[in-house]
């Protein structure tokens, strides 16, 4: 196949003179092994070529770009500028430069230390809702049968269709300690005075916690069920010709193929964690008792976007965007390393 | 799809597993639909039925607010949000899957920054931008800064990843070019995960409060999620009324859901491609 | 990389930053924009309506969105020069959409702000004195009024704002509880020693009640009523220079150790504020001190429940005698523009005329600042027989004192500290001084730093 076929469109060739170096190509159709060629675009007609090549990726992908930087990305820095001035909003007064002190000032805001300790907290509680339970569900769902399969998904998913206010009503009389459902049973059952589950410090998170994992648990079984049914079938038949069980092939195939879909939804999850239970946080408990449920989305809002200065609402708002970057970042690069693809 | 035979123990206790979460997660739907069907204060006295079964809450609910306008509006933005974060998102995602291109892990990770930014860093910039261009009070500016999604971006990104490249290479051969590649090949196969995708990016702009709040000044025009708020305030809250049009609100949600369900239903044909 | 690449994303770079710039352009030019199209609008003929924006939270109210709408819809129908557009805004959310219309160079003209906004409005965001928009009608207008109704939006020997829907606390209380406590609902305690008394008794006598509860607590409930509470024992907030803090003196400590004392004797529930107000509304609470505008879903829901709602005045110190305070809303005026302005008076003044106070009361559910409404032969006469709360606020208003709304950038801050102040004193076992003082100092520390 040497040299490369003139017929074909030019991006095609690029293609093969970047992607393949490193890969050996299976051809399904023709059945061979081949390397491809290095040499065939290092002519000047193949430069050209490639540069017209080139082209393609980013014109798919200017739609995106063009609006991220419009929508995101300007206003971003522009809120980022805003956070080193004072400025009292009014039309007709000039911004003054203020340097840092916008960020030390709030840092040094009561219920910031417990919104950092809370975020954290949220973060891990959340997991057994948005990763162990869907993970399983979705497992589980896949070898139901079909019709069982699609009610019992749609079921899960209940949770999703409904609006976070009415959510957060609902669960304050499921949790209402003059009469409500929980403790009509608990005290059924014997327990003694009736749980002031979000007065309480011990229990308020926790609630908060179970409320938000609630809503998303129906979210990450849809996305963990798209991904389990990509699983090619395969493998789940030679396994079982081999005569591995069920669990020996959930651990050995199910679970290292799904490796990319548990990392990024981990990566969801936690960053997600912090801005949905915003409502219920606004609605339930306004960080309380005694900022025993303040996280780090309700402190920036509330500190920042509730009080009347901009400086100190860019300066949240910034510093919530590196914080979160930082965490994002780091679960990017670890996932590239702990994914493991089939191809 | 044939589905593999497993041992009695295992389907059972996938079943007891499935039905236990099931019933957790519609448990709350049903004690609001209870609860809209009661009339007055009857929710204020923790009986599990209705006593007196009444569809006053939803002639109150509509005579009230709009509700029927702003479920309109909430569902024509989300509709139209779902759609163009899809297309801006298939198009980016393809792009990094497919090519291998000098700059590529810099959009990555550009994609990956602009995911985080909270909406608060960019909310106040978009507003004067959006007032400039006289879009308050519209479905354009609800949807306007939220065409392009880098959440939807990297989910895809999960799907194509998994994608076998040998595919873009024998679609290649074949004489197709890159869009054809994507039309007739790679989407038909990952129906199942854009579907799913689609469901969640159309609650995500259902749900959506703060944004059209602020560039709200008419209640004529107002989604249904502020819509729902209305019912809640310090003079005490209008508990019948809210359940009520919380059930009005679930409704196209559901709808959307059993269309698109079907999709991720039929991708279970592929495989046959590997 | 090659030339070609580098000279796509230098266009497409160069392309953005048009965009960008287009769409979203340097705040300046949008300041300027907004003087010259005032200065069209002045000179405008007649004969073309005046518009007016009204923020109000009112609005995205369902249960007072109507009244409000009527109170526009009457006005502008006696106005026919005058256009008002209604602006629905969130109460909890203001200051985030003030800051993002005065960012894009939009002043509201006239706005519904909460009293404790006061401060702010007057010295950030540049509020008009209303004397000032009335010249010599202001005395005119206001001859009807209750003096102190008028006081409560005085700051700096101005009048800043006017109240809107406005309410004082009231003590409602179960009249079933408190029969079953042997109780007369007939004789409500009179002082904080008999409801700690009452409330007790409540408890006991009928298992899974709470007594008492004070509606001072989570941030979602006004710092107004614990100001009201240090005020009634003869205390302060600020001095009156504004610039030092008061509320750890004397009065303010008494005041935070008796509500401990209601802790510690069990007579004060421990739910959260909501959950405090749906347990009285289903009978499970005894006493309930809350603003009078929660008097119509209460009477409401008591209707449905079987029992009997009562209201009292706020109690007293032992000796002293109770100073209440105010919550809710008024009138604050911000647009520079003359024409405008004028317009601005006409709707304040329907506002605040007999025809406006009697929408407000009847439609919205607050309360009317003109006396002669409710005396014989007034529009709300009959209204007033049959909501016995108004009497109750009516006579409270001679001795209420202005809810202080606290000064500088940090003013949220400090009137949120105060509901932190009384979380502690009743949910934890920490020294009430030491909680008091605490706040009292990092209160000073954000005082001292603004000044």
């Amino acid at each position: 196949m040497r040299p490369p076929r003139r017929t074909r469109p030019c991006w095609t060739q690029m293609r093969e003179g970047i992607a393949m170096e490193s890969r050996t190509l299976y051809l399904p159709a023709a059945g061979i092994c081949r390397r491809p060629s290095r040499t065939g675009s290092r002519t000047a007609a193949g430069r050209r070529r490639r540069s017209r090549g080139m082209l393609v990726p980013w014109l798919y992908l200017a739609p995106a770009l063009i609006l991220l930087c419009i929508w995101v990305y300007y206003p971003l820095l522009r809120t980022a500028y805003l956070s080193f001035f004072n400025w009292n909003m009014l039309p007709a007064t000039q911004p003054q430069f203020c340097g840092l002190d916008n960020f030390v000032k709030l840092f040094k805001t009561p219920g910031f230390a417990e919104a950092v300790r809370n975020t954290a907290v949220m973060m891990i509680g959340i997991l057994p809702f948005s990763i162990v339970i869907p993970t399983a569900v979705a497992i589980f769902a896949k070898n139901a049968s079909k019709r069982a399969s699609g009610i019992y998904r749609g079921l899960i998913f209940v949770p999703m269709m409904m609006a976070p206010v009415a959510v957060a009503a609902i669960f304050r009389w499921i949790l209402h300690p003059a009469g409500g459902l929980l403790n009509q049973i608990l005290q059924a059952l014997g327990a003694g005075e009736s749980i002031r589950f979000l007065n309480d410090p011990q229990w308020a998170l926790p609630c908060i916690i179970f409320i938000t994992g609630w809503k998303m648990t129906g979210f990450f079984t849809l996305l963990f069920y798209a991904a389990v049914q990509q699983l090619g079938d395969e493998y789940y038949q030679a396994a079982a010709l081999d005569g591995a069980s069920f669990w020996q092939q959930t651990v050995r195939i199910t679970l290292p193929l799904l490796s990319p879909t548990l990392v990024f939804n981990t990566m969801l999850s936690l960053l997600f964690a912090s801005s949905w239970s915003f409502t219920y946080i606004d609605t339930l408990t306004k960080g309380g008792p005694l900022n025993a449920t303040i996280n780090a989305y309700y402190f920036m809002w509330d500190k920042g976007f509730r009080t009347s200065s901009s400086g100190l609402t860019s300066s949240s708002a910034v510093v919530f965007f590196l914080a979160f970057g930082a965490i994002a970042l780091l679960l990017n690069h670890l996932g590239q390393k702990l994914s493991y693809y089939d191809n | 799809m044939e589905t593999l035979r497993y041992p009695g123990s295992v389907r059972l206790t996938g079943y007891a597993l499935l039905t236990i979460v099931s019933i957790v997660s519609l448990f709350p739907l049903v004690w609001m639909a209870l609860n809209a069907l009661k009339p007055g204060d009857e929710i204020l006295y923790f009986s599990f039925l209705p006593e007196h079964v009444t569809l006053q809450n939803f002639f109150d609910a509509f005579d009230m607010i709009p509700l029927g306008s702003m479920v309109a509006r909430s569902f024509a933005s989300a509709l139209l949000q779902m759609a163009a974060q899809l297309f801006t998102g298939v198009l980016a995602a393809y792009a990094l899957t497919r090519w291998e291109f000098p700059g590529r892990s810099f959009v990555h990770a550009l994609l990956t920054m602009t995911w985080l930014v909270p909406f608060q860093a960019t909310m106040i910039p978009n507003y004067v931008s959006l007032v400039r261009l006289g879009l308050r009070d519209t479905v354009l500016g609800i949807v306007l800064p939220n065409l392009a999604s880098a959440f939807a971006i990297l989910t895809l990104l999960q799907s194509f990843g998994a994608f076998p490249k040998t595919i873009f290479e024998a679609a290649e051969i074949d004489g197709a070019n890159s869009a054809q590649t994507l039309l007739r090949v790679v989407l038909p196969n990952l129906k199942g995960a854009v579907a799913s995708l689609g469901v969640i990016l159309f609650i995500n702009c259902w749900n959506e409060y703060f944004w059209p709040l602020l560039i709200t000044r008419d209640i004529g025009k107002a989604t249904v999620q502020i819509g729902l708020s209305m019912f809640l305030s310090s003079e005490g809250n209008l508990w019948g009324p809210l359940m009520a049009s919380a059930m009005v609100a679930c409704l196209p949600v559901l709808a959307l859901y059993l269309v698109l369900q079907r999709q991720i239903i039929d991708s279970f044909m592929k495989s046959g491609i590997k | 990389m090659n030339t070609n690449l580098k000279r796509l994303l230098c266009t497409a770079l160069a392309a953005l930053t048009v965009i960008g710039a287009t769409a979203c352009g340097g705040q300046e030019s949008s300041s300027t924009a907004a003087v010259s199209s005032a200065a069209e609008t002045s000179s405008q003929t007649a004969a073309e309506p005046v518009e007016i924006t009204f923020y109000s939270y009112s609005l995205l109210n369902a249960g007072q969105k109507d009244g409000t709408q009527k109170l526009i819809d009457e006005f502008m129908a006696e106005h026919p020069d005058i256009k008002v557009t209604g602006v629905a805004v969130s109460n909890s959310d203001m200051a985030a959409r003030l800051q993002a219309d005065m960012t894009a160079g939009e002043v509201p003209d006239v706005a519904q702000l909460p009293f404790r906004a006061m401060d702010f409005a007057a010295h950030s965001l540049g509020a008009v004195p209303i004397n000032e928009l009335a010249g010599d009608e202001f005395d005119e207008q206001f001859s009807g009024f209750y003096p102190n109704g008028l006081a409560l939006g005085e700051l700096d020997g101005q009048t800043y704002c006017l109240p809107f829907t406005f309410s004082t606390p009231i003590l409602y209380y179960n009249g079933a509880l408190f029969e079953a406590a042997g109780l007369d609902p007939n004789d409500p305690p009179e002082t904080w020693d008999e409801v700690n008394e009452y409330a007790l008794k409540i408890k006991e006598a009928t298992p899974g009640v709470e007594g008492v509860h004070v509606a001072t607590t989570g941030p979602s409930s006004g710092e107004w009523i614990c100001q009201a509470l240090i005020y009634s024992n003869g205390g302060s907030i600020l001095s009156d220079d504004r610039k030092t803090v008061t509320f750890n003196e004397e009065g303010g400590m008494g005041a935070m150790e008796m509500l401990r004392g209601l802790a510690e004797s069990g007579a004060h529930g421990t739910m959260t504020e909501e959950e405090a107000q749906e347990a009285f509304m289903n009978g499970s609470l005894g006493m309930y001190l809350q603003s009078s505008a929660l008097y119509a879903a209460a009477a409401k829901s008591a209707e449905a429940g079987g029992w009997e709602l009562y209201g009292a005045a706020m109690p007293a110190f032992a000796g002293k005698e109770a100073v209440p305070t105010n919550s809710g809303s008024a009138l604050f005026v911000f647009t520079q523009d003359q024409a405008k302005r004028e317009a601005v008076w006409e709707f304040i003044k329907f506002v605040t005329s007999e025809r406006g106070y009697t929408i407000i009361t009847e439609d919205i559910g607050y309360l009317p600042l003109r006396p002669s409404l409710v005396e014989e032969g007034g529009a709300l006469e009959q209204y007033a027989e049959e909501n016995p709360q108004l009497a109750i606020n009516l006579e409270q208003m001679s001795r209420m004192r202005q809810t202080v709304a606290f000064p500088g950038e940090d003013w949220q801050t400090m009137s949120n500290s105060l509901i932190e102040m009384v979380d502690r004193v009743l949910w934890t076992t920490d020294p009430v001084e030491d909680i008091v003082n605490e706040t009292a100092a990092q209160d000073q520390a954000l005082l001292d730093a603004d000044a």
